[in-house]
């Protein structure tokens, strides 16, 4: 078994360790070759077990009982560390990320309160998202992302499922351990945690020892405390969605702070018929574009310099 | 046999009032500070007047097996092992407590440990007095017996 499968299988362990001993079990019997690549361990009340590969969702062989409610409640104990008062916020906005950096989707009866979801009361599912770093994963374009003086302002442009996040987070790694130039000070507004996965403070998945981290809080605030507070040489953030990421962008563009973002599309004119990320483009506030694409097992990328 | 009695009396007022104590600690830290279950166990387990910082002790003991048993499970298992001498209407109110620490908002957790709190401390008042009567009766009763015994044997 090759040293990166190895790796995989040791991340899904310990995902498989929020679930009940009766479920995990039947994980840690499935092939090592298949633990290396889930991607997702699915749970359904009233469904059985199942886990996402590259090949799809299957059902896990021998776990034939149906879920209960009350096995998707011990999950989420387990992944609040039987403290949902701490995770609340997180519980609200759908997920939870725990040690190790993997993320836990619910799914289940919205309790509402002035208008927003206040909790969820009874769980319905949960995604298990087991959190993979591809150590390396930057190196076919660390050289057009560095430049004499610091980095090219780049954008991540995929569909979901192709690895921006995983890209990101290894750029980001590359840069503040200095590896093709010299080591920077990279800021990440990592607003769902899934970049560096924070856990009592200390980042899940490898940043880099130049990196500083700040998470929960959404992309422009987060852009914007950067900026003033820790002096970064490069920010990054993922998935730029709303209209106010653009401004916090634009404006740390204008500070001459190198820039890192992501987000979801087919191509350059995908994003080009979207108001949003025409107007991002249009400020010229990026450089150039890392395309990814999937096809299968094979991931591709293409960069893609912006006419300015 | 009547000292036993009266000895188990006392105990229940003893333990009673270290439990509503340390829930008063707990309330406090989940008020303030929205401190995570096994911080607070921690702290309660090191703050808590006798027996009952034993009993969090053995909670916190517990927690390593989150996820083969629920919390609920973990702290009714810590109950049978330290019940600090009370009587099972107060056993069965820390066990309800258990069973919803740990998951609902702040604000629910503080109304669930101080509505237990109340219970409990109303349970205090009746053991109070059940000790204060009855305590001093089984108390007679065993000087009596210990007196009649000695007779007997003289």
């Amino acid at each position: 078994m090759s040293a990166q499968n190895q790796m995989g299988a040791e991340r899904l362990r310990q995902a498989a360790a929020l679930l009940p001993g009766r479920l995990r079990e039947h994980l840690e019997h499935l092939p090592e070759e298949t633990q290396a690549v889930v991607e997702e361990i699915r749970l359904r009340a009233g469904q059985r077990m199942t886990v996402v590969t590259p090949a799809g969702e299957r059902p896990v062989a021998g776990c034939g009982a149906a879920l209960t409610p009350q096995d998707l409640s011990l999950v989420l104990e387990v992944a609040t560390r039987a403290s949902a008062h701490t995770a609340l916020d997180r519980v609200q906005s759908g997920f939870v990320t725990v040690q190790g950096g993997h993320r836990v989707g619910l799914c289940g009866t919205a309790v509402m309160r002035d208008g927003g979801i206040h909790n969820l009361r009874r769980l319905s599912s949960i995604a298990v998202r087991v959190a993979r770093q591809v150590p390396g994963a930057a190196r076919p374009v660390l050289g057009q992302v560095r430049r004499e003086e610091g980095v090219w302002s780049t954008l991540i442009l995929s569909p979901p499922g192709c690895g921006k996040t995983t890209l990101l987070r290894d750029l980001i790694r590359s840069l503040s351990s200095g590896e093709g130039g010299p080591a920077l000070r990279v800021g990440v507004a990592d607003e769902r945690s899934e970049v560096a996965a924070l856990w009592e403070g200390c980042p899940q998945l490898d940043v880099g020892p130049r990196t500083d981290v700040l998470e929960g809080c959404p992309k422009a605030m987060g852009l914007m405390m950067l900026l003033r507070g820790m002096n970064p040489q490069v920010l990054a953030a993922d998935e730029i969605t709303a209209p106010e990421d653009v401004r916090a962008l634009e404006c740390a563009a204008n500070c001459g702070v190198s820039l890192l973002a992501t987000a979801h599309g087919l191509d350059l004119d995908d994003l080009r018929r979207r108001p949003l990320y025409r107007n991002l483009l249009e400020l010229g506030v990026f450089h150039q574009v890392i395309r990814l694409s999937r096809d299968g097992d094979r991931r591709s990328c293409a960069v893609l310099t912006l006419e300015t | 046999m009547g000292f036993s009695a009266a000895r188990g009396l006392a105990q229940r007022v003893s333990g009673l009032g270290a439990v509503i104590a340390a829930l008063e600690l707990a309330e406090r830290e989940l008020s303030f500070r929205l401190t995570p279950i096994p911080e607070l166990l921690d702290e309660l387990s090191r703050r808590a007047p006798a027996p009952a910082g034993a009993f969090f002790a053995g909670c916190l003991a517990r927690l390593d097996r989150l996820g083969e048993r629920s919390l609920g499970e973990l702290w009714d298992e810590a109950i049978e092992e330290q019940p600090m001498g009370l009587a099972a209407e107060d056993r069965e109110i820390l066990s309800r407590l258990g069973r919803v620490l740990g998951r609902y908002d702040g604000g629910g957790q503080q109304e669930a440990v101080a509505l237990a709190r109340v219970r409990l401390e109303h349970n205090l008042a009746a053991a109070e007095a059940d000790r204060d009567s009855r305590g001093r009766l089984y108390g007679a009763l065993g000087l009596t017996a210990g007196s009649f015994f000695a007779i007997l044997l003289l």
